[in-house]
């Protein structure tokens, strides 16, 4: 029995169409895959490369200090993850919980709720470490999952922490040196390990199980900066903060030659391990993000910009009458009282009882311009570049916003803004020959260190040296002991700013910033060191009894422990 | 129509009609009819050992390959578990190292030394008589018979 008639010839046409729709299809997917295979396919390998490599943890290149002290480097942590979905009726919330709590230290009845919960999966606990994680793992629990994952580990604590900063990966946020060297520490060279999704390793023909085995990190990044030093450092800067109740402070080491920064202590510190416990204000580094008065440190800046451009030489003399008033504003010497007429003073004795009223009168026999430029010159007012991250220009205004009693008032330090890096790097550059050189503190290849740094001649070699001639004369003369160390010239100049009041014009009562900037040994300087301490409390706070005492201890240690040669032998030894 | 008749003896007429004399005077005809018929046989026989080897060979390379293959997933697994173990151990490595690194660190060493007071100054200075030279009583020093050994 028929049930339905067909007509051969549409039958055949109904063929026909079939095969074409087939023929239609099949083209189609050639074309795909045409397509897929010859078009898409770099995009198509590397999103696969991208999901078999996605597994594989890969570690932060480590930090060593010049010494090849590790500073930072990444471990492993753990967290717990419950994935409801595979709950058993053996192993439910309750087991589990029963079970985890006591590894977990935590409280059953809490983790049970926590297990309870309606989520595809659920965050356990975060960031144990390995002797847990493997005390949970014995328990083959199918529904919990222990994913490791690296984390940043800074074994040497608080040391060089403003330095190092910190890494965040899940929130992209760093700072320091993992923010700068970022390129480095995060170029991995070996080969990325390709697994597959039940997190094993895809051996192919060119796989090396030795290679494969060695943990993928990134570039080792050296710093110029010494442990040694950078300890000694923070633990005087600390010792003084304390003692004079201090609000912060800063110790710079650096190599005036190159710019090559051996230590940069920063208080208050931080330990970058748990850098999210600390506040914002203690993180942030502030020698570089903050700016002061430089006060009398200025005065080195003043008198080689006065040489530099010819209008006083080294032997020159100017008026000082103790105080003086420019446009209604008296300017007095800190020792008026004291000496209240020094009269004609040279550059020495400017130095030595670091007059206000000398080193205005000298700024004053330059035009706006030329004092302006000069102060450019040495890097106050720009960025000086510095391979770590949030620094600030400073405060320099314009010469022509200029008017006399600004142009005298910076002479010695005020009407403009530095931060203690600049302030160091410009009082190097007369340290070294007149040439300012970007301070660093990541240890560049010798290929790579031109590029990354700049070196400019702000003043003569000429004035340079006869700045240090002055610098090391005051030091010497001067009945302070900062600056004197054992067997060693230095020079230098102290500092004492008053400092501004941060919630409106004028300055704060009785609150300074104290400091002392000095190099030496003075006949071949090597070794340059900022001291500032900011709001030292107690009777007498001067750059020469607060940062002097600092400079002191850090630099005698410095020539100890670099075993610097001597260059006065004997000189200010205890006998 | 009617049907051809053949009358002729086909056998006969195909048969070529040698003499006696003749065909032993050609006895190659006899051989190659003789090697007609061998070869027709053979061919069959060829193309069974031929399918036979084939069969052989094919069986042959599948056990090969099977035999490779294991071995290969073998390693794999063996080399996997390796990979494991390693990464275990330098995990363990690595958190050891940081542990020890931070013991060493400049900080904890002068914690502990802090802690310790090796270093401290004395408060208080016990003050001794001097003891007379000429009072003191001489002791002989004890003699120690030092076993030496050469190197040390």
């Amino acid at each position: 029995m028929k049930l339905f008639k067909i007509n051969p010839k549409k039958f055949n046409r109904m063929v026909k169409l079939v095969q074409l729709a087939f023929i239609v299809i099949a083209g189609l997917l050639l074309l795909q895959m045409a397509r897929l295979q010859l078009f898409d396919f770099g995009q198509l390998k590397d999103k696969a490369f991208q999901m078999r490599t996605k597994k594989a943890q890969v570690f932060r290149g480590e930090i060593f200090d010049r010494n090849g002290l590790k500073l930072a480097t990444d471990g492993t942590v753990y967290d717990v993850y419950a994935h409801p979905q595979y709950y058993k009726e053996e192993d439910g919330p309750e087991v589990i919980a029963r079970l985890l709590a006591p590894i977990l230290k935590t409280d059953i009845k809490k983790l049970k709720d926590k297990l309870s919960q309606n989520y595809s999966t659920i965050s356990i606990a975060k960031g144990i470490d390995r002797d847990t994680v493997l005390q949970i793992r014995k328990l083959q629990i199918s529904s919990i999952s222990t994913p490791e994952r690296s984390i940043r580990v800074y074994p040497q604590g608080d040391l060089a922490s403003h330095i190092l900063g910190y890494v965040n990966p899940d929130a992209k946020l760093a700072a320091g040196v993992e923010k700068t060297g970022s390129g480095f520490v995060e170029n991995v060279k070996s080969k990325l390990l390709q697994k597959d999704g039940h997190g094993r390793v895809i051996f192919d023909f060119g796989t090396n199980p030795e290679e494969i085995s060695k943990p993928i990190k990134g570039e080792k990044l050296t710093l110029t900066i010494d442990a040694a030093i950078q300890h000694v450092a923070e633990k005087e800067l600390n010792k003084m903060i304390e003692a004079t109740d201090a609000e912060k402070g800063t110790v710079i080491v650096m190599n005036p030659k190159n710019g090559e920064i051996l230590a940069m202590a920063v208080s208050p510190s931080y330990n970058p391990n748990e850098y999210n416990k600390y506040d914002y204000s203690t993180v942030k580094n502030w020698v570089l993000t903050d700016v002061y008065p430089p006060g009398s440190t200025f005065k080195i800046l003043t008198v080689a910009s006065a040489l530099n451009t010819g209008k006083m030489t080294p032997y020159d003399t100017v008026y000082d009458s103790g105080s003086i008033t420019i446009q209604g504003w008296k300017i007095d010497n800190y020792d008026v009282r004291i000496h209240p007429c020094p009269g004609n003073i040279d550059l020495p004795y400017l130095l030595e009882h670091s007059s206000n009223v000398g080193s205005v009168k000298v700024a004053l026999k330059m035009t706006p311009s030329e004092f302006h430029n000069q102060i450019a010159k040495f890097g106050i007012g720009s960025k000086t570049g510095i391979d770590l991250p949030g620094e600030s220009s400073g405060i320099l205004h314009p010469a022509s916003s200029w008017d006399t009693i600004t142009q005298a008032t910076i002479s010695f330090g005020y009407s403009l803004a530095a931060t203690p890096i600049q302030m160091a790097a410009a009082v190097a550059s007369i340290a070294n020959d007149g040439v300012w050189v970007t301070p660093h503190v990541i240890k560049y290849p010798e290929e790579t260190a031109e590029e990354k740094l700049t070196k400019r001649q702000v003043v003569t070699p000429e004035t340079a040296h006869a700045m240090v001639k002055l610098l090391e004369g005051s030091v010497r003369s001067s009945k302070s002991t900062a600056g004197k160390i054992p067997n060693f010239t230095v020079a230098g100049k102290t500092g004492t700013a008053r400092k501004p009041n941060p919630k409106g014009s004028g300055y704060l009562t009785g609150v300074v910033y104290t400091s002392f900037a000095a190099f030496f040994p003075a006949t071949d300087p090597q070794i340059l060191i900022m001291v500032v301490v900011d709001s030292p409390k107690g009777a007498e706070v001067w750059g020469s009894t607060v940062a002097g005492p600092v400079f002191n201890e850090v630099a005698t240690f410095v020539t100890r422990h670099l075993n610097m040669k001597p260059d006065a032998p004997g000189l200010n030894v205890k006998k | 129509m009617p049907a051809v008749k053949y009358s002729h003896n086909y056998e006969q007429q195909s048969q070529p009609q040698h003499k006696k004399s003749e065909y032993t005077s050609f006895p190659i005809k006899k051989d190659s009819e003789k090697k007609y018929t061998h070869n027709k046989k053979s061919a069959k026989q060829i193309n069974t050992a031929i399918n036979f080897a084939l069969l052989t060979f094919g069986g042959i390379l599948t056990l090969f390959f099977i035999a490779i293959y294991s071995v290969v997933a073998l390693s794999e697994t063996k080399l996997a578990n390796l990979h494991a173990k390693i990464s275990e151990l330098n995990y363990e490595n690595i958190e050891l190292e940081n542990k020890l690194e931070n013991v060493k660190s400049y900080y904890s060493v002068d914690n502990k030394v802090a802690a310790t007071t090796d270093f401290d100054k004395a408060k208080n200075v016990l003050e001794v008589n001097r003891v007379d030279a000429k009072t003191t009583p001489h002791i002989e020093p004890k003699t120690n018979h030092l076993n030496t050994v050469t190197g040390f």
